[in-house]
């Protein structure tokens, strides 16, 4: 079962976890806000692969597909594309 | 392997059976004997974090975590091979590709092949992203050559295979790399002083033939999301370790407290004695506690998991050196023999290094605690 993606509801909360009070729009980088390190890098892969359902293939495990919420909703649609033809 | 996993009591009494009475002799000699490591195998100790499907026993995170304290309460170099044999377990079960699980893990998890995790470098310890043990495409196959030098590998001298951590230009790769390949040499590390017995071993690589195959993971910006998967479990069992180093050590100086008179009283009733024994009994229960949330968080896929272990580690490592200090203060010179008190004084040392050390750890959580302002 592959769960929408959800911006508001689903990848903010992630980063208010760790940043609460910071200001959140689809294209912040959120490499660049200072609370991501390897291991939240490497959370935040598990994260989107438990919370979405999908599995992200080696090819597509690149910072630049989790940088931004829009890059994550977009590695999400895809994979969930190729998952459910 | 035994027809089921052993529960939590089988463990236990594994250890007390024929890992705490060894347990003076390897930290001794260097090294846990073959034997050992064969039973331990045959009890399928080494497949505890692995699936049932590839032969193991697919225990949660707070399963393994309350063995390896079960193990860590009488012997730390037995801890510390089969949490370096998890943390290989776990990077290829999680990274690995299909074939890469089908050949390794259930020959991993009936102990049939020891695992190692070979990152740390001479000249980078903490500062794992900047290793420079290099990874440059082979000119002739389609995989990497690997040159560098690795040390204080736990298990080092008796891996079968080691995940090697290295650069492919200005990113960062892992390698499943076979003990037995072709310029690879390893040797005993300098003699600590602690862990003894965890057949520590550094390792030169001199253009290490590796195919594309063995490749674990695809190479990233960040260091290695490998790394980092391997070393929040690490870091997870250290703990685990740790609060069972505290058990053993409180239960020692309680025993030793109760009946020791002196000044016509019971140590028990000396306050100063008291104090420590206290800190000991709190230290232990907020280790525990830590362990087990960071434990249900990781294995939740809790995103705050990460900090939590490492919030546990700091908390457990600090706890139990400060116990092994009391410990030995209160049985005075006898806790100085040869002997778990003077040996976990030693180990505890080390666990405020490894896996993230003490320092490494304060900087975490302060930097964490900031952002949530």
């Amino acid at each position: 079962m592959t769960t929408p993606v959800g911006l508001e509801d689903q990848v903010y909360p992630f980063i208010r976890r760790f940043a609460p009070g910071l200001a959140l729009s689809p294209d912040i980088d959120i490499f660049e806000i200072g609370f991501m390190n390897s291991l939240l890098a490497m959370r935040f892969v598990i994260f989107i692969e438990t919370t979405f359902g999908v599995s992200i293939p080696d090819e597509e495990l690149d910072i630049d597909n989790i940088r931004t919420p829009a890059a994550v909703a977009a590695l999400v649609r895809r994979l969930s594309a190729a998952r459910e033809p | 392997v035994s027809a089921s996993p052993q529960s939590e009591a089988e463990v236990a009494a594994l250890v007390a059976a024929i890992v705490d009475p060894a347990a003076t002799t390897i930290d001794r000699d260097g090294r846990i004997p073959r034997e050992l490591i064969d039973q331990l195998a045959a009890c399928g100790w080494f497949g505890w974090n692995v699936s049932p499907a590839y032969a193991g026993s697919g225990h949660d995170d707070n399963a393994l975590g309350r063995r390896h304290a079960l193990v860590g309460s009488a012997c730390s170099a037995v801890r510390a091979v089969l949490t370096a044999h998890a943390m290989v377990c776990a990077a290829i079960e999680r990274w690995g590709r299909d074939d890469q699980r089908v050949t390794w893990l259930p020959a991993l998890a009936r102990g049939h092949a020891l695992g190692a995790f070979a990152l740390t470098e001479p000249e980078h310890g903490s500062d794992a992203s900047a290793i420079a043990t290099s990874f440059n495409k082979d000119k002739d196959g389609d995989g990497y050559r690997i040159s560098g030098r690795k040390c204080w590998i736990t298990g080092g001298t008796v891996a079968t295979v080691f995940v090697v951590f290295g650069r492919v230009g200005d990113s960062h790769a892992a390698a499943l790399v076979p003990a037995d390949s072709v310029g690879l040499s390893i040797r005993p590390s300098a003699q600590l002083h602690g862990f003894r017995g965890a057949m520590v071993a550094d390792i030169d690589l001199d253009d290490v033939a590796v195919a594309s195959a063995m490749m674990l993971g695809r190479p990233t910006a960040t260091l290695s999301f490998v790394v980092a998967h391997a070393l929040e479990l690490g870091r997870l069992l250290v703990a685990w370790g740790a609060v069972g180093m505290i058990r053993t050590l409180l239960s020692l100086t309680l025993s030793h407290a109760a009946t020791r008179r002196q000044f016509n009283a019971r140590l028990l009733d000396h306050q100063l004695v008291q104090r420590r024994i206290a800190d000991m009994t709190a230290g232990l229960r907020a280790a525990t506690l830590l362990c087990e949330s960071a434990s249900r968080m990781r294995s939740a896929a809790d995103p705050a998991g990460a900090l939590e272990g490492v919030v546990a580690k700091y908390t457990a490592t600090r706890a139990a050196r400060e116990a092994a200090q009391s410990t030995v203060q209160i049985l005075g010179a006898s806790g100085l023999r040869e002997g778990v008190a003077e040996r976990f004084l030693r180990d505890s040392a080390v666990l405020e290094l490894i896996e993230g050390s003490t320092e490494i750890s304060q900087i975490i959580i302060a930097r964490s605690a900031a952002l949530a302002l």
